[in-house]
């Protein structure tokens, strides 16, 4: 089969709404068994000042693609949080809160109990749990406090045993009644339950001075392959603790300056492709959210994320056009991928009055076939079809838009090429071949420009239908290994390197906001950085128009025993289960149990403009221990690792072996 | 025997015997082998099993049509088992498909539970041939009862398979060619846990079951993995579980163990009976508690005298002697 562009283009949906375009427009509804117009009405919601909604899952046309359900059809306003009074006598003026935003997290599990049976867990939200008639307080989803976690704890509890599945099932964390419903927590170990352990698990005695908010993020989210509804869902999350936390400080009628409970944040998540210079929405919301409480004179909350695991996926490329130059890449779609492959391509910033404004990328495409596609001709704010010659649906999209970044009055021409599925299902449903796909890029403009190439993460966590295969740029002259046949994890030159293909830049494109601490992963008995863990594009790439964006890791953290075994040690599903896993991930849960830890203090002063925790001060920490002597070899480069390594400290409360870190 | 043994055997007799008439020598039996009817150790571990089987499934017989299997237990409880419509089990598809979810993470048990699950049960108390021998003959007759009668009831019923009402379902395993209802592994892992935990703690299967024993949830795990593997309706392993329990109970009441002598009866159809089982529901310990409390209280006035079980008894004795590890000894501090 063959392709051609569509004659005519059509209007872009806009930045922020393209992925949705898509999704909506290849029928992954369908795939995924959930309906786009027979969903029932959403609940009405509080609207802010100025517009919009707190719950962003629920603007349209990003409408949140919950199952009907989970979806609050209460048609009643959204009411404020609904404080149980039986929670507030565990807080003090002291307590820290650890919000951690995850997939499917073993609330019943001993690291999350003292030896009481005091949950430590304050208030949990599934997302994709089916929803409680006359919870009015979340939009889809369910939530439980304290209260209710520990009295289904006690009526499950035989002869001194916690059915911890029971527990699950009545809490809503598992559904086997619900095709589509929460079940990661019925197998032995999931990632939320890990993240969590390592950024808030204890041992049965220790103290209860920092206390657990979780947001299980819905299964559908891990489902989508490209992330496409990650932002919307995480910033309901975190809107959602944050606004707990201030109702519960209010309801223990505490006194003092500075209202409010500090707040470390863990998103132990992230997607590939995006700007990478802390613009992207998810990004500039976490910055306005924690400046402005920070404004306002409210408890300080700091944020942390993994910088990435996909340092060698070969998902990042940059080319340096010269004035009527082209350059070519490859961009090789693996076979059986039943899923969209999406490729970014990103200008330079402009400022709004620049010429750049307006320049839009020319994309010539050489099918697998040979047949070559000339560039369409796009202005920014269109998009155009790839149409299969012959007839059918569209094959794919290619975007034109523009991301306008208020604060710095500048912005960045992207197209965004969505292709079809390699595989499908589905008779007639539409497909591209697989196989290498050549893009030639030309600039018309006397500058020379500097493109960046990112492909969207394409893969599957945990269980699903559409199993995403990542596709990935091809170029003989990328060096994978060195010359002792290691993986090579870094680029080497800065200047004129032999290929487009880079590993700077691979950054988790929703973690380099300026508030965010990045944190990457190293090895603890080698005391190298993990190869998988991402580059930042280091400090010379960005543009002087963002002077407050770093994009590098902060600090690096553990994440592998040694390459031989990977991982590090945390709890499995059930209580007493223990295993390793690998990335940053964990690496970036530990900091946020140090950025929790850096946040004690803080009540000593209620200074709203503390800089506890900040990342600034995980990155001290780091540099501290590099200058300590602590480790035997020099700090990885700073491209990967930030200003060092975090000391490696085992959970409290797992018997460690000799010579075994994790 | 090899033949070279067989060939030195002859030769060696007529090397060595020289010419006999057949007149008995000094040393003639002066009792029988068996002590009485309920001593089989003279005979080997094979022998054993067959007497022992023949023991327990002395007098048992099964009624049963597509509807409704009934099974008489001389001396025991009568256990009645209803067979839903084909359309129920359509209802209990998507069941099925969420549990297949778990296939990966279950996949070293299904494998090795397809024709294992004693090696499970060793898990958790010390069985083998030495120190529990007479406990692992003990149960593996009681499994061989269950197959006999499980075979027979799902015989009657009939029932298709998953992969028969939907190919997407993809078993993990092949596909057993019996039918589904009610699930043989759910049956043989209830009744060899009850048979189990009695020895272990002298508890009736309805207390041991309410207390969530470890032996009754690694049986209810046993029975979810055949879900887990796409061969079987959560409905089935309810079934199999209230057959296993019930054969459990007369096998106990017989041998003179823990036992209720409950009248245990699964219905689809009243939703007020105490083993009511929706075409929507789950198989829970919880659900599993629930009914045979309910059912306990049931008295069977239809149950038929019971016969001798010599070779279950003397089995049951020794096994029970097995555990004494856990009795203090006379006249020892606690």
């Amino acid at each position: 089969m063959t392709f051609a562009w569509d004659t005519k283009t059509a209007p872009s949906p806009g930045f922020g709404l393209a992925y949705h375009d898509w999704w909506r427009e290849s029928g992954a509804w369908q795939r995924l068994g959930l309906s786009d117009a027979g969903a029932p009405p959403v609940p009405k919601v509080h609207p802010l000042e100025g517009g919009g909604s707190r719950w962003s899952g629920f603007d349209e046309p990003k409408k949140a693609p919950v199952p009907p359900h989970v979806r609050n059809t209460s048609n009643t306003l959204l009411s404020a949080p609904v404080v149980p009074k039986e929670v507030l006598a565990r807080l003090t003026p002291e307590t820290v809160i650890l919000g951690v935003i995850d997939g499917a997290m073993a609330l019943n599990n001993a690291r999350f109990r003292t030896q009481g049976g005091t949950s430590r867990i304050l208030w949990a939200w599934t997302m994709g749990a089916t929803w409680i008639p006359g919870q009015t307080s979340v939009p889809y989803g369910r939530e439980v406090w304290a209260g209710e976690i520990e009295r289904t704890q006690t009526e499950h509890t035989y002869g001194g045993w916690l059915d911890e599945a029971a527990c699950d099932q009545a809490l809503g964390l598992v559904d086997m009644h619900m095709w589509d419903g929460p079940r990661s927590l019925a197998l032995s170990a999931s990632h939320g339950t890990h993240v969590l352990d390592l950024a808030g698990g204890a041992p049965p005695d220790a103290p209860m001075d920092v206390m657990i908010m979780a947001v299980s993020l819905p299964e559908q989210i891990t489902r989508d392959t490209s992330g496409t509804f990650l932002q919307a869902f995480a910033l309901d999350g975190i809107h959602a603790i944050l606004d707990r936390a201030d109702a519960l400080w209010q309801a223990c009628g505490f006194e003092g300056e500075t209202p409010g409970f500090p707040v470390a944040l863990n998103f132990s998540y992230g997607i590939s492709a995006g700007p990478k210079d802390g613009t992207l929405e998810l990004e500039s919301e976490i910055d306005r959210l924690i400046q402005a409480r920070q404004a306002d004179a409210l408890a300080p909350v700091r944020m942390v994320m993994p910088a990435g695991n996909n340092n060698l996926d070969q998902t990042q490329a940059q080319i340096t056009l010269k004035q009527g130059e082209s350059e070519d890449l490859t961009w090789r779609l693996p076979p059986q991928d039943f899923s969209t492959s999406y490729l970014e391509v990103w200008m330079p910033r402009f400022l709004d009055s620049d010429a750049l404004a307006t320049k839009v990328p020319q994309l010539e495409l050489t099918l697998p076939d040979g047949t070559v596609l000339g560039a369409p001709s796009l202005n920014v704010g269109q998009s155009v079809d790839l149409l299969p010659v012959g007839g059918g649906a569209p094959a794919g999209r290619l975007y034109c838009d523009r991301q306008n970044h208020a604060t710095s009055k500048s912005g960045r021409v992207r197209l965004l090429l969505a292709l079809s599925p390699t595989a499908s299902r589905s008779p007639g449903a539409a497909t591209v071949s697989p196989g290498a796909w050549g893009l030639r890029l030309q600039v018309d403009t006397d500058m020379h420009v500097i493109l960046d190439l990112s492909i969207q993460r394409d893969d599957t966590i945990g269980v699903g239908p559409d199993r995403g295969v990542p596709s990935f740029f091809e170029d003989d002259a990328y060096r994978v290994h060195d010359a002792r046949g290691d993986l090579l994890d870094t680029d080497g030159e800065l200047v004129a390197p032999a290929s487009n293909l880079r590993r700077r830049g691979t950054m988790n494109a929703i973690a380099t906001g300026v508030t965010t601490c990045r944190v990457g992963a190293y090895e603890v008995q080698s005391e190298r950085s993990a190869p998988y863990s991402a580059s930042g594009f280091g400090e010379m790439h960005l543009s002087p128009l963002l002077p407050q964006v770093v994009e590098r890791p902060n600090v690096a953290a553990a994440g592998d025993t040694s390459r031989a075994k990977p991982g590090v040690m945390a709890a499995g599903t059930r209580s007493g289960s223990v295993v390793f896993q690998s990335g940053t991930s964990m690496a970036c849960a530990q900091t946020a149990r140090l950025v929790a830890d850096l946040l004690k203090p803080w009540h000593k002063t209620r200074d709203p403009l503390s800089n506890l925790g900040v990342p600034g001060a995980v990155e001290h920490v780091a540099i501290s221990a590099e200058s300590r002597g602590v480790y035997a070899t020099p700090a990885p480069i700073v491209e990967k690792a930030g200003a060092g390594r975090l000391p490696y400290k085992p959970l409290q409360g797992y018997r460690q072996r000799s010579g075994d870190p994790g | 025997m090899s033949g070279a043994l067989l060939d030195g055997l002859e030769s060696a007799r007529d090397g060595l015997i020289g010419v006999w008439n057949g007149t008995v020598g000094p040393r003639v039996p002066q009792r029988r082998l068996a002590s009485g009817p309920g001593d089989i150790w003279y005979a080997s571990e094979t022998i054993r099993g067959d007497l022992l089987v023949y023991d327990l499934i002395a007098g048992v017989t099964v009624a049963a049509d597509t509807a409704k299997a009934e099974v008489n237990l001389p001396g025991g409880p009568r256990l009645g088992l209803g067979c839903p419509d084909l359309g129920f089990f359509a209802q209990q598809m998507p069941l099925v498909r969420s549990y297949a979810d778990l296939r990966l993470d279950r996949a070293a048990e299904i494998d090795t539970q397809i024709d294992d699950i004693m090696s499970y049960f060793g898990g958790f108390v010390f069985l083998n041939d030495t120190r529990r021998r007479q406990t692992a003959e003990l149960l593996h007759a009681v499994v061989d009862l269950c197959i006999m009668v499980e075979m027979r009831i799902k015989h009657a019923f009939a029932v298709p398979r998953p992969i028969d009402f939907d190919g997407r379902i993809h078993p993990m395993i092949d596909t057993p060619t019996h039918g589904a209802f009610p699930s043989g592994h759910a049956t043989e892992a209830f009744a060899v846990a009850s048979v189990l935990n009695a020895l272990v703690t002298g508890q009736t299967i309805q207390q041991g079951v309410a207390a969530h024993g470890e032996l009754f949830r690694l049986a209810h795990r046993i029975a979810t993995n055949r879900t887990v593997a796409g061969v079987h309706f959560p409905a089935d392993s309810a079934a199999g579980a209230l057959l296993g329990c019930g054969l459990a109970d007369f096998v106990l009441a017989q041998a003179g163990g823990p036992s209720t002598g409950a009248n245990l009866v699964l219905t689809a159809e009243a939703d007020d009976a105490p083993g009511y089982f929706g075409s929507a529901d789950d198989f829970t310990l919880p659900w599993l508690a629930n009914a045979l409390q309910g059912l306990a209280a049931e008295k069977d006035a239809k149950a038929s005298a019971p016969i001798a079980r010599p070779v279950l008894s003397a089995v049951w004795q020794r096994a029970s002697a097995e555990f004494d590890i856990y009795q203090a000894a006379p006249g020892a501090g606690v």
